[in-house]
């Protein structure tokens, strides 16, 4: 890329960061001047243009980029591509952060990669529609985090939407984690004084730390003051042993006195700039709820063809924050998508069956980053 | 224990392998026709695999290597993989090798070659004058008597994590073929040769090719190699076609399609296919069954490239002497290195996974 054609294509990504950014505040509130496909087609033409990765894809799918009429016609860029190489519109040296897929650290070298140049619209994103599924009551809450502060793990973007919660909410904020330990005295001390000043709490983290919170709590439950309540994302990854999301929800809400309709879904992806929650505290469905800045189709395993409303297929995203990186996003993530726009999630697609010894190498070519963050 | 009792016990194994390799014996009719109806492989698969790759006659130098690179024990308890229909045989050689006492627990998925052997050998008198062997359902080594494991990482994890201590161990786990083509070689008799080496055991051995490395190749040589490779595939397909893939291996394969389409090709057919990456920086292996990567670059590009997993690599296959592949076989030591065609085919000294063979052994070889 000459600095030039640099250049240029920086004033592309600030014009339509700025639209998207547009979008979304406009969308929260009333009609967006623009339509969502108008968008997406213009950021998939802006990343066809900049990026040959995706131009290949879109040209190996004769996808004729600008006669592209829909965003369901835009490919879906697996998410492998991310821990493969680096999926951005723009040079490494205008990274303003990378965030990177969480995973065992003996397989560093194959951790799927999102390089942000900035990071407002991520930020816009996720702090216009956080709230309304995790504090529609109100944000006066104290914070519990299970996962580790920003400034320690920088690569996360859980740490990074979390931090922005943290300077939103109104309580004290506490972080428990630190590498992949949970710091339970520390906690125990933050739900002692909870309890004692009768202050509701939101304890947001990953599912493997939610099975460590409760199977230290297991003789000795405790009841957090009313309208607490739970934001749990992520797999487990190998770093606790796996319990169904059924089970964990009613682990933690009997160890921890929450309520099951206030323990919320997030389901994010590091891939993704945007995310979806579940609609218990807004009175809804439990099922996950999309920004309308994201739009999400269940598409068939082998085809890739979006399968009829209600039907199992994987999902498909695209993804109006991911401006400088790749609009649609294709998951190994199985869902039913209901009429009414929300999402049920199924767990991941089974991946073949290891037939060979040469095929047990699952992370040389399987999708860990289908799993959800954590 | 002689040498040269262990030596007339794989002899014995091998007159019952030739049962198996002859498609008018009985016992090699009944191979055929389980491992088609059981096992799920093609008739025209079974025939190739049994037919041309079941060792039955090695080189009386080689069987001298393979006995004596098996250690003494009191007994041997064998617990084996699925994947390759022959690999039972010479697993359990390896293991009559080592001891007059074998226990094998055949795979589940793949029970035939063992189970044919195995009632072979305890049917003949003569071997049961030198030796015993036994099919059994699960694996249960004492202190002192040796383990040979063969499977995948975690299953071998998993089951050394509770082993007794004392237990001799020799476990062959994950692992991949390479292939190797030089900046100045004639290519299209060498795509020949891989596809060959692809298309045995429907490339799911730990010495299939999985990856082919092209020295200092540009992105059209890298396409036209892959371009050949699909057409000599594609003829092997139509004579020799591949198990029928469940529908996880296809949605496995489409997910990668979408993927190498980025990365920089894809070519595939009723019974192949071929992921292109034109630059090289992370390896992503394709999930299926023959399935392969061409790829190619610069000497440091491709150590960079296959560095963090070059512990993986079994067998290494290809004119390995121009420069731009030093760097990348440097780590590579421990791996069997062949011509291209000849990957199925490692001389029968010992197991076909060589990295855990200490260096006094490889210099043997």
């Amino acid at each position: 890329m000459t600095v030039t054609t640099a250049e240029a294509s920086l004033r592309r990504s600030d014009a339509l960061h700025e639209r998207v950014q547009r979008f979304i505040r406009q969308s929260m509130n009333a009609q967006p001047e623009t339509t969502f496909d108008s968008l997406a087609i213009e950021i998939a033409r802006f990343q066809y243009d900049t990026n040959p990765l995706l131009a290949r894809l879109y040209n190996a799918r004769q996808v004729q980029i600008h006669s592209v009429s829909g965003s369901e016609q835009l490919p879906g860029v697996p998410t492998d591509l991310f821990r493969l190489k680096r999926v951005a519109s723009h040079l490494a040296q205008h990274d303003r952060r990378c965030f990177e897929t969480s995973g065992t650290t003996a397989h560093d070298s194959q951790r799927g990669r999102h390089p942000m140049r900035t990071t407002a619209t991520y930020e816009l994103s996720a702090m216009s529609w956080a709230p309304q599924w995790l504090w529609p009551d109100g944000d006066d809450l104290d914070f519990i985090v299970l996962a580790a502060p920003e400034d320690r793990e920088p690569q996360s973007s859980l740490g990074f939407m979390l931090a922005r919660f943290a300077e939103t909410l109104q309580g004290t904020t506490s972080w428990h984690l630190s590498g992949e330990k949970l710091d339970i005295q520390s906690v125990r001390a933050r739900f002692a004084s909870s309890i004692r000043e009768g202050r509701r709490v939101l304890i947001a983290g990953t599912s493997f730390a939610f099975v460590h919170l409760c199977d230290a709590w297991i003789d000795d439950p405790v009841s957090l003051p009313a309208g607490s309540r739970i934001m749990q994302t992520g797999g487990f990854k190998g770093r606790s042993r796996e319990i169904s999301p059924d089970r964990l929800a009613h682990m933690m809400s009997d160890r921890l006195g929450i309520p099951l309709d206030h323990i919320v879904g997030e389901y994010g992806m590091t891939e993704l700039g945007s995310q979806l929650y579940q609609g218990q505290l807004r009175g809804g469905v439990d099922r996950y709820h999309p920004p309308p800045w994201l739009r999400v189709k269940a598409v068939d395993p082998l085809s890739l063809a979006p399968v009829e409303s209600g039907q199992i297929g994987i999902a498909r995203f695209v993804d109006l924050a991911n401006v400088d990186s790749a609009v649609a996003i294709q998951t190994a993530d199985r869902i039913r998508l209901h009429s009414d726009g929300t999402v049920e999630l199924l767990g991941r697609l089974p991946g073949a069956s290891p037939r060979g010894c040469s095929l047990a190498l699952e992370h040389l070519f399987d999708d860990e980053n289908a799993e959800p963050r954590g | 224990m002689s040498q040269t009792e262990a030596k007339l016990r794989v002899q014995h194994l091998l007159a019952a392998a030739r049962a198996v390799r002859d498609e008018t014996h009985p016992v090699g009719m009944k191979a055929r026709q389980r491992l088609v109806y059981e096992v799920g492989l093609t008739p025209q698969g079974v025939e190739l695999a049994l037919g041309e790759y079941l060792e039955c006659d090695p080189d009386p130098v080689c069987l001298e290597r393979l006995v004596a690179r098996a250690k003494p024990a009191s007994a041997c308890h064998v617990l084996l993989s699925a994947n390759v229909c022959t690999a039972a045989h010479r697993a359990i050689a390896f293991a009559l090798a080592s001891s007059k006492h074998v226990l094998v627990r055949p795979s589940r998925r793949d029970p035939v070659v063992a189970e044919l052997l195995i009632q072979q050998l305890q049917a003949n008198d003569a071997f049961g004058a030198c030796g015993s062997i036994e099919r059994v359902d699960s694996i249960d080594p004492r202190p002192g008597e040796q383990l040979h494991l063969y499977g995948h990482d975690e299953t071998l994890s998993h089951i050394t994590s509770s082993l007794p201590a004392g237990i001799d161990l020799y476990a062959h786990g994950t692992g991949f073929g390479l292939a190797l083509v030089g900046p100045a070689q004639d290519r299209p008799p060498l795509a020949a040769s891989l596809a060959q080496d692809l298309v045995v055991f429907d490339g799911q051995g730990c010495l299939s090719p999985r990856v082919v490395l092209l020295g200092n190749a540009t992105a059209t040589e890298i396409e036209a190699f892959a371009a050949q490779l699909h057409e000599d595939l594609q003829r092997l397909g139509q004579a020799v076609p591949r198990a029928t893939l469940s529908d996880e291996e296809r949605a496995s394969l489409r997910r990668a399609q979408s993927t190498f389409e980025a990365l920089g090709g894809w070519l595939h057919g009723p019974h192949h296919a071929i992921g292109i990456d034109l630059e090289p920086e992370r390896l992503h292996l394709l999930p299926a069954l023959r399935s392969v990567v061409v790829t190619g670059g610069g000497a440091d590009q491709l150590a960079s490239y296959l560095g963090p997993h070059s512990h993986m690599i079994t067998c290494v296959a290809g004119d390995n002497s121009p420069p731009c592949f030093g760097p990348l076989l440097k780590p590579l030591g421990r791996a069997r290195h062949c011509a291209l065609g000849d990957m199925q085919k490692p001389p029968f000294d010992g197991p076909v996974d060589l990295r855990q063979a200490d260096d006094a052994e490889r210099a043997q070889c």
